[in-house]
């Protein structure tokens, strides 16, 4: 059994949905309070492409993500460590997370190979061998000094299958007890664990009950979002939440669409990180209730209304869809500013519509209505209508519009 | 607008102030003037909100003509001008004819137009076409239609050629202007052509100061882009001295792509009273760096002594 050790994090479930697993929590972290479910937006190499740390915090951002991995190449530990952490040295006094640096590896560099001790790869500077072993990806993120930092983990692609997912499993689970031995900073920084098991969902169940033996603050959910088939995906998170404590957030690692967001939130996810919001905002797109707008197209040439009426964002309250066609079209480095803000703004307006709905327990008729805005004639994706029904949302039922008619009419009679 | 010039200094170093500058009466500006350099009305990479963080912000926005041409459309239908339109309300706007950063591909100026590269390809305008898009934009100053498609390897008669093209030019759009209600407090920039050829300079200036001008712009000497970094204003220093003298001493006069600061304190010291900002992001891809007192490469972030960048700049330049 765990330990009641104590913790550079407290979680207290403040709301819960009675029709879901959703909940609301208020999660405290060395640097600040942040409620949950929490969207962080990815700042890869200490901040996010194109923002200030400023205008993260006017749009009410508490937490963010930053890569051990390209941290680590740049500006290195050690670099970061004379600049007294990563919260100095890009000038962000709220909270960070930070992932192992193992997935980047295995992902970016071809020649990563993964043996008991870690995971050796060739260096891309100077093509001589590396080997980021447990310990050491602490090490790194002990001088990065997140709030949150993650356990090395295993990763296998999300669509392998066979003896190697249970490997990974299981050397997981004995990675993590290496990283917790390694740990120089539990006074203040916070280690997740993460639950592998791939498409399995016995192997999912085992890894959560093996965690969470360990005396940790959180978990993580890993190795999906990962070109995955959907319906796979849904129910690998739900089997993870359900063996999970109810007690510590549980973090989705690599989900951020919208869709991704309100589905695994009903499931019972608490935090969640994707470079998609402002790596589609670098493409010209804005994020919208009914899904994304292309400024670059032709349509929004003399459309001088805002992306979003009801966006509070800097962009939106100073610059028209037109404006921003333009500067989309002459390809002015501006735009990508102008759209990452506003993306980022949808997150975390989003995710705060999500906290409301849940405190005021009415998330199953949030979850509609989103919906019936994406798809206004109906087509639901397939897989959401099925993880929705799993925790007794009916996406095809009366919509909420036609509810409030028949209330309408009740009141009438 | 007025200008009235405090002092001058050495050679024909002017120090002094423009005031009742164009659609921005209040405004007071403090001439030798550096220009605001945008893209698509923006500063690079710099919001409107991040803008307003930022500490001596040139109070001129330069907007070049041949970025945005292709959008007339898009711009006058917003009604308010490009400064509205860009979110920079507060900023006084000069549009030059061409982007100080960009190379101007040589040939494709006539008699009855010129040639502008945008990104979105080439956009022919006549002196009509022109000043659709400046009514567009209602810019508090803009540089009149020019033929500058000269540099040191023109010939005196392409110079001359020039000349006569831009003085048509100029006669054609400050009759189109008496009727512009739109463009009523909008200052025309003379522009000052003629390549290397002082005849056709000097004709340039009888011509464009005969006529209803209330500042210069001195091109002509090459096709913009980076190239010009190496253009050397010490050895043209005379000829450029020779040109200005015969300007008037009540207008102010402003030159291109003077980038280097060396350069700049050369044309200051010439009666230079304006220069444009486009140096730092092509120098350095970033802007806010060279307020930094420390030229730091990209790509050899280990060499970097932390200590010498003010620690409220880290952030700008990892950005
Ligand atoms: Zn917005």
């Amino acid at each position: 059994m765990a330990s009641k050790g104590s913790h550079a994090l407290t979680f207290k479930v403040i709301a819960e949905c009675s029709t879901t697993k959703a909940r609301v929590g208020k999660m405290t972290l060395p640097h600040n309070e942040v409620n949950t479910p929490v969207f962080m937006p990815v700042g890869t190499q200490g901040t996010l492409k194109s923002m200030l740390p400023e205008q993260l915090k006017e749009l009410d951002c508490r937490i963010m993500l930053s890569n051990t991995y390209h941290l680590g190449n740049r500006p290195g530990a050690e670099l970061l460590e004379k600049a007294g952490g990563l919260h100095k040295f890009m000038n962000w006094d709220r909270n960070l997370l930070t992932d192992s640096g193992g997935f980047q590896m295995v992902s970016l560099l071809k020649l990563a190979e993964i043996t008991e001790e870690g995971v050796k790869f060739e260096s891309p500077y100077d093509g001589s061998e590396m080997m980021l072993t447990p310990e050491k990806s602490i090490e790194i993120q002990n001088a990065i000094g997140a709030d949150i930092i993650m356990q090395l983990d295993d990763v296998v692609h999300s669509t392998t299958t066979g003896p190697r997912v249970e490997e990974a499993m299981y050397r997981t689970i004995r990675w993590l007890d290496r990283c917790l031995k390694a740990h120089k900073r539990p006074h203040d920084q916070n280690i997740f664990p993460i639950v592998q098991g791939g498409l399995d969902a016995e192997l999912r169940k085992k890894c959560a009950q093996e965690l969470t033996k360990r005396d940790v603050a959180g978990f993580a959910i890993g190795g999906l979002s990962g070109g995955e088939e959907k319906c796979y995906f849904w129910r690998m998170v739900d089997v993870s939440t359900d063996h999970l404590p109810s007690q510590k957030p549980r973090y989705l690692m690599g989900v951020g669409f919208a869709e991704d967001l309100v589905v695994c939130s009903a499931l019972g996810c608490d935090m969640y990180d994707c470079v998609f919001p402002t790596r589609t905002a670098r493409f010209g797109n804005a994020l919208v209730p009914t899904g994304s707008l292309n400024l670059k197209h032709k349509s929004f040439s003399n459309d001088y209304r805002p992306i979003d009426e009801s966006c509070e964002c800097s962009t939106c309250k100073q610059y028209t869809r037109a404006y921003l066609h333009m500067v989309a079209q002459t390809t002015s480095p501006v735009t990508c500013t102008l759209l990452t803000v506003h993306n980022v703004a949808y997150q975390l307006n989003l995710m705060r519509s999500i906290q409301n709905s849940i405190k005021e327990d009415k998330f199953p008729d949030f979850i509609k209505r989103f919906f019936h805005v994406r798809h206004p004639d109906g087509h639901y994706p397939e897989w959401a209508v099925e993880a929705l029904k799993k925790v007794n949302v009916n996406l095809n039922e009366l919509s909420h519009k036609n509810n409030c008619t028949d209330s309408v009419n009740k009141v009438k009679s | 607008m007025k200008f009235n010039i405090q002092c001058v200094r050495g050679n024909q170093a002017r120090l002094g102030y423009l005031a009742e500058v164009g659609c921005h009466g209040n405004k007071t500006l403090e001439t030798p003037l550096c220009m605001l350099y945008t893209k698509g009305g923006s500063a690079p990479y710099i919001t409107a909100e991040v803008l307003k963080k930022l500490q001596d912000v040139p109070s001129m926005a330069h907007m070049p003509l041949n970025q945005v041409a292709s959008f007339q459309e898009t711009i006058a239908g917003f009604k308010d001008g490009i400064a509205k339109f860009a979110a920079l309300d507060n900023q006084l706007v000069y549009t030059s004819n061409n982007d100080p950063a960009v190379e101007v591909p040589t040939g494709y100026n006539t008699k009855t137009g010129i040639g502008l590269w945008g990104k979105g390809g080439k956009t022919q305008l006549d002196c009509e076409g022109y000043i659709q898009c400046i009514e567009a934009m209602i810019p508090d100053w803009f540089q009149s239609m020019s033929d500058a498609d000269t540099d040191s390897t023109s010939t005196n008669k392409r110079a001359g050629k020039a000349v006569e093209r831009t003085i048509k030019f100029l006669d054609l759009i400050l009759e189109n202007l008496k009727t512009s209600k739109t463009l009523e407090k909008s200052v025309l920039f003379g522009s000052i052509v003629g390549g290397y050829d002082m005849g056709a300079r000097k004709k340039c200036i009888c011509e464009t100061v005969a006529r209803n001008v209330q500042g210069f712009v001195l091109e002509g000497f090459h096709r913009l882009g980076p190239s010009t970094e190496d253009f050397d204003i010490k050895q043209h220093s005379d000829f450029i001295s020779n040109i200005i003298k015969l300007l008037p001493d009540d207008a102010p006069r402003l030159m291109h792509n003077v980038w280097r600061p060396d350069s700049i304190l050369i044309a200051i010291e010439l009666g230079i009273d304006v220069f444009d900002s486009s140096y730092p992001l092509y120098m350095l891809k970033f802007i806010l760096s060279l307020g930094c007192g420390a030229e730091i490469s990209m790509l050899n972030f280990e060499y970097c002594d932390l200590d010498s960048i003010p620690s409220d700049c880290w952030s700008y330049i990892l950005t």
